[in-house]
């Protein structure tokens, strides 16, 4: 008799034996007492393997403002992103405030820019017919479930997506319900700035290549091709904003990337834009004042390293 | 973030964020990756998307692994996992000693048995963890027996090893 594979041992244990294939290898295990032996040793294996890898919690980090909302965005818009997520939501960073009071002379050195810098043709790209975007991927899949009752150590971090009302899956809910608005904004505005078809994403340059063979399996290469030309809504073209005027329309406050000097702000409905010039073109940090918080994103021209935009945001400050 | 991105990471980010931190042992790295992770995710909505998400982490994982030394690495383990506060209880220092018992038997498995593990660990399937990793699903339960295996039994020997010299 030739017993069942080790591998079969723990497909059976993590259930994920097709229900076709089970009949003979339960057949299998009824008649042969060495490999129901074998079964409980590897069941054992599987639930204290499952526990070591349980100890590795996931250690308290500054990420997410904990803020209770009522409902999450709905996945209704069809739209090729152009902007890079930012850690500066509603973060805790400590620094210098910059209040309305705060006007000196890189204010007035922001008014002689704004009144001198023309603003992008925006007509010309707000006429592109949006593309149609045939193959946008569908509702994320079901949370998932575990697959055995042997890998839940009394010591194990709860999966937050397996547990409904949780307050970690929560606080990601209030980061993106209210990143969701802002992103619609920076995505136009970011089509507005570069004058391309091309989504303007420093992550996605360079390191796309690295991303393609994972991407490559998982993507169909045409529907990539059709979200990155599709365009964005039809938003109002960006407005020149005093300083003193878009602190006050923040509530107060206005984020920068500390170290960079801005090129100019601008106010494009309820999003003020930071821009600032850098070797590929210019960097956009968009924020709004949402639900009495600032959500801001940061934004790059391509081309620009993935690395310098992962250190820009963490030097993003009030 | 959109919408179809937003509800994405409303769904993974927490999963992502821990899958790398037991990968590489620092909880802010694992925050930086899932981030780029997902602003790729922006560029371009995956189809697929847990599996495509954590492929593409998993991707950004091993370039850095492999444009730094091993010896950094090591050093940033020890510095995102020890305390900051003085003289942690016993309780804690024997957790802390277990932790780091575990993530030495992790790094003793190849990186294919290691990423599985992990992934199964997030409540990957094995269509998941196949399309994920590109292996054959076919492979997927030898994967993780051998996985599992050598972490309990690498583990073990690290115990036996810290009593030895204790």
């Amino acid at each position: 008799m030739s017993h069942l594979e080790e591998g079969v041992l723990h497909a059976l244990l993590d259930g994920e034996i097709p229900s076709g294939e089970l009949p003979p290898i339960q057949a299998h295990l009824a008649g042969c007492a060495e490999c129901r032996a074998r079964l409980e040793a590897e069941r054992g294996l599987l639930g204290e393997a499952a526990g070591l890898v349980e100890l590795l919690e996931l250690p308290a980090g500054e990420a997410v403002a904990p803020r209770r909302i009522a409902a999450r965005a709905p996945w209704t818009r069809r739209l090729a992103w152009a902007a890079s997520i930012v850690a500066a939501l509603g973060l805790g960073y400590a620094g210098r405030g910059w209040r309305v009071s705060d006007v000196r002379t890189p204010v007035q050195a922001l008014a002689r820019t704004n009144a001198a810098t023309p603003q992008p043709d925006a007509a010309r790209e707000l006429a592109k017919a949006p593309e149609p975007s045939a193959d946008l991927p569908a509702p994320a899949p079901p949370a998932p479930k575990p697959t055995h009752a042997s890998r839940r150590p009394a010591a194990a971090a709860p999966p937050p997506q397996r547990e409904p009302g949780n307050p970690v899956a929560e606080q990601r809910q209030v980061k993106v319900a209210a990143e969701t608005r802002l992103e619609e904004t920076v995505a136009a505005a970011n089509r507005v700035d570069s004058g391309t078809a091309r989504p303007a994403t420093a992550a996605a340059v360079g390191s796309e290549r690295a991303a393609a063979p994972a991407l490559g399996r998982l993507q169909d290469a045409g529907a990539l091709k059709q979200l990155r030309g599709a365009s964005p809504p039809l938003l109002a073209p960006a407005e020149p904003i005093s300083l003193p005027d878009a602190v006050r329309r923040l509530g107060g406050s206005l984020r920068l990337v500390e170290g960079l000097v801005p090129l100019r702000l601008e106010a494009q409905g309820q999003t003020v834009r930071v821009v600032y010039a850098v070797a590929q073109g210019e960097l956009v940090l968009s924020q709004q004042l949402i639900d009495g918080r600032i959500v801001a994103v940061l934004s790059a021209p391509p081309g620009f390293p993935a690395d310098s935009l992962s250190k820009l945001r963490a030097r993003v400050r009030e | 973030m959109s919408g179809p991105v937003a509800e994405l990471f409303a769904q993974y980010y927490e999963s992502l964020v821990r899958m790398l931190y037991r990968r590489t042992g620092d909880r802010d790295r694992a925050e930086e990756i899932a981030q780029e992770t997902f602003a790729r995710a922006v560029a371009a909505p995956p189809r697929n998307p847990r599996p495509w998400l954590f492929a593409v982490a998993l991707n950004l994982v091993r370039e850095e692994a492999r444009r730094t030394t091993r010896r950094d690495r090591r050093l940033v383990l020890y510095r995102a996992e020890q305390p900051e506060h003085a003289a942690p209880p016993d309780e804690l220092l024997d957790r802390e000693e277990r932790v780091g018992q575990v993530r030495a038997a992790l790094d003793t498995l190849n990186q294919r048995d290691r990423e599985a593990l992990l992934l199964k660990a997030e409540g990957f399937n094995y269509d998941e963890i196949a399309a994920t990793l590109g292996l054959a699903r076919g492979a997927i339960g030898t994967t993780l027996a051998r996985a599992r295996r050598r972490l309990v039994e690498a583990y073990r020997a690290g115990e036996d090893n810290s009593d030895v010299a204790s």
